[in-house]
């Protein structure tokens, strides 16, 4: 009987209720209303949209520059190589003359060039080792033909592309004389090379650019420079290597300061439209440090304070300063040290102390629950603060050893590019712990030694967060 | 509105096309908005919640099957979007105790002459809590274990706020046949006609299990 009322009851207001469209009026207001919704949402999708192509471009620049600054360095690398190679097989004798260049070209035997081959610091990351070595080359009596001026053939055809016709100009005056008679050889090749060096032909001196450029100074030692600068005076042609050099350099800062006012504009727009984030973060580090590779690792530690900003839900910006103790061990070919020795050592280990400052951008990938993990890239300035090296000799009687420490040899700018996975989980309100992989990757030569250090690890931490607004 | 018509009109919102969007909604505006309305304390709160419906309806129409009857799925996605409004203002529903209603002599209610916007207005008067459960169980034909999992509730407290909810529409639907205590009308009618509002007043919490 109840049930039954209750179904009447529930009939009327469904009868009533249901499809009755037409009695309700339209309001124009509310469209409106809708209107705002779907447009507000349009732009937060664009900015959304927005977002991978400005992450896209960074990593693009980023990975131009790191292609840009790898290049001439792996080049110098190569011709660091050569140059050893003959400094071994001279087996030499030391002359400080730096201003020989032009004075030895009617250089026949092995005594008369080799003053060329300077071993003061300031001549040995000059410019002029490969206009040296063509020199050097063919006075070599007891080297078969290939290491003749054929030798010089080949590091000439590798230079940069800019100067790769003039190369093949120097190249072509100095293929006819590499012939049979080595010592008859010599003279005319080393006569061309006078022409060459004269600066009174505009032609013949661009060549002599040509060669000379082909190892350019690292980037990372403006020390050296200066040096060479005075050194090598009396050399016209150098002083024109010298501009050059100048010229790629001031190119490349011109491109890290764009890089980086872009980089300025991003984040300048990002805060302007995200209430930023901010916490503190101190770690500790374990890492395997090598120089050209990992094959002969060794393992150094870190710890240090980090300070991040969250500019987003998903992007952040960290810095900070980290102790680095970085030991790290390789073969003799794989440092320039700025001088040379009278006998190679076999290896060098050295221990540096520096300051590592990182400036990266983190990607949130994934967030559930108290659990983050983000992605990272970003550069790195090491800041030296003491090296310590053990040279190791092969000697006739074993082998022996000695050590040295370098002083205090500068900073390296944002030379590292770092990448780097964050795992972090949150404790309380306050903070939580964080687990970070990372690899560093150089991009030019650190340290005394000029060695691509090259670092990876797991760092531990925890982390702060400051003035959150979540309880 | 034709099926062909309604297509077209449904792959021009698929391409987000304003002016398809704006004719669908005027097209269903009617419908959406009566849905809404019941659930809703009053119009306005019905058309904020029936516009997240619709903007739910523009953000995944593509994930609409042509196939099906739209008018379905439209009216679903209002009543969960009234769910999930009603959800989201749980801290606001109270009920009533409604003792004064239990022992209330039942008429014949289909006999009396009591328009759409009677109706509706004695529905909106009801406590969310009630309202929503009888909205779910005789209009839209839910069953009271469907709505304590669309609710969070259990079986047992929907059933209990349906008999609620129908005692007192009861009670409202006698009041309105009184002569001196007016008509359910319009938004501003009703509100004096109801007496019980205000005293004994329970947080709805308390009665869920």
């Amino acid at each position: 009987m109840n049930n039954e009322k209750d179904k009447k009851l529930d009939d009327l207001f469904k009868k009533k209720l249901e499809d009755t469209d037409d009695q309700i009026g339209y309001r124009e207001e509310d469209w409106d209303s809708l209107e705002a919704m779907l447009d507000k949402r349009k732009k937060r999708r664009a900015v959304i949209y927005l977002w991978p192509v400005v992450t896209g471009i960074a990593a693009a620049l980023l990975l131009f520059l790191g292609w840009w600054l790898f290049k001439p360095i792996e080049k110098n690398s190569n011709n660091l190589t050569v140059s050893s190679h003959v400094v071994k097989s001279n087996n030499s004798t030391t002359n400080n003359n730096p201003a020989s260049i032009a004075t030895t070209t009617t250089a026949s035997k092995q005594n008369d060039v080799l003053p060329a081959k300077t071993h003061t610091p300031a001549i040995d990351s000059s410019g002029s080792k490969p206009a040296n070595l063509a020199i050097n080359a063919p006075a070599k009596n007891s080297r078969p033909i290939n290491q003749s001026p054929v030798l010089i053939v080949d590091k000439s055809a590798n230079p940069t592309p800019a100067f790769k016709s003039d190369a093949a100009a120097a190249t072509n005056k100095l293929k006819p004389q590499s012939g049979a008679n080595l010592i008859e050889a010599t003279k005319p090749a080393t006569n061309q090379l006078a022409n060459v060096v004269d600066p009174t032909i505009d032609k013949d001196r661009n060549a002599t650019v040509a060669v000379v450029t082909q190892t350019p100074n690292p980037p990372t030692a403006p020390g050296n420079r200066t040096d060479e600068n005075s050194a090598l005076k009396t050399g016209k042609p150098t002083e024109q290597t010298i501009s050059s050099g100048e010229k790629s350099q001031a190119a490349m800062s011109r491109l890290l300061a764009g890089s980086a006012a872009q980089n300025n504009k991003v984040s300048a727009k990002t805060i302007a439209s995200f209430r930023p984030r901010f916490a503190l973060n101190a770690i500790g580090a374990e890492d395997a440090n090598g120089a050209g590779s990992f094959q002969q690792a060794k393992a150094g530690n870190k710890a240090g304070v980090f300070f991040s900003a969250a500019i987003s839900r998903k992007f952040s910006i960290t810095t900070g300063t980290l102790y680095s103790s970085t030991p790290y061990a390789a073969a003799y070919g794989d440092y320039n040290f700025p001088y040379q020795f009278k006998n190679d050592p076999v290896s060098v280990s050295a221990n540096c102390k520096m300051l590592d400052i990182p400036l990266n951008v983190g990607y949130q990938v994934y967030s559930r629950g108290r659990n983050t993990v983000t992605l990272g890239t970003g550069l790195s300035s090491y800041v030296m603060l003491q090296q310590s090296f053990n040279f190791s000799y092969a000697g006739y009687g074993g082998t022996s050893s000695s050590s040295y420490t370098a002083p205090n040899s500068g900073s390296y700018l944002f030379k590292i590019l770092n990448l780097n996975a964050t795992y972090q989980r949150q404790i309380s309100s306050r903070g939580g712990i964080t687990i970070q992989p990372y690899l560093k990757l150089p991009l030019a030569n650190v340290g005394y030694g000029q060695v691509k250090l090259q670092t990876t690890g797991v760092a531990l931490g925890v982390n702060w967060n400051l003035g959150s607004s979540k309880p | 509105m034709g099926e062909d018509e309604l297509h077209q009109l449904l792959r021009g919102c698929i391409n987000q096309d304003r002016k398809c969007q704006k004719m669908l909604y005027k097209t269903f505006y009617g419908f959406a908005m009566s849905i809404c309305l019941r659930y809703a304390n009053d119009r306005d709160s019905a058309a904020e919640v029936m516009n997240q419906g619709f903007l739910k309806v523009f953000t995944h129409i593509e994930s609409f099957d042509l196939t099906r009857p739209f008018k379905a799925w439209l009216g679903k996605i209002m009543t969960n979007a009234s769910i999930d409004f009603y959800r989201a203002n749980l801290k606001m529903a109270y009920t009533e105790d409604l003792e004064a209603a239990e022992n209330m002599s039942d008429g014949e209610f289909a006999d009396r002459n009591l328009s759409y916007n009677d109706l509706l207005a004695m529905v909106q008067t009801l406590p969310p809590a009630y309202r929503t459960v009888f909205n779910l169980f005789a209009i839209e034909g839910y069953s009271h274990e469907e709505i304590g999992e669309m609710l969070h509730i259990n079986a047992g407290t929907s059933k209990s706020n349906l008999h609620k909810a129908r005692q007192k529409l009861k009670q409202m639907i006698m009041r309105a046949d009184a002569p001196a205590s007016g008509s359910f009308n319009s938004d501003i009618d009703y509100a004096p006609s109801v007496a019980f509002n205000a005293p004994g007043i329970v947080l709805n919490k308390g009665i869920r299990g």
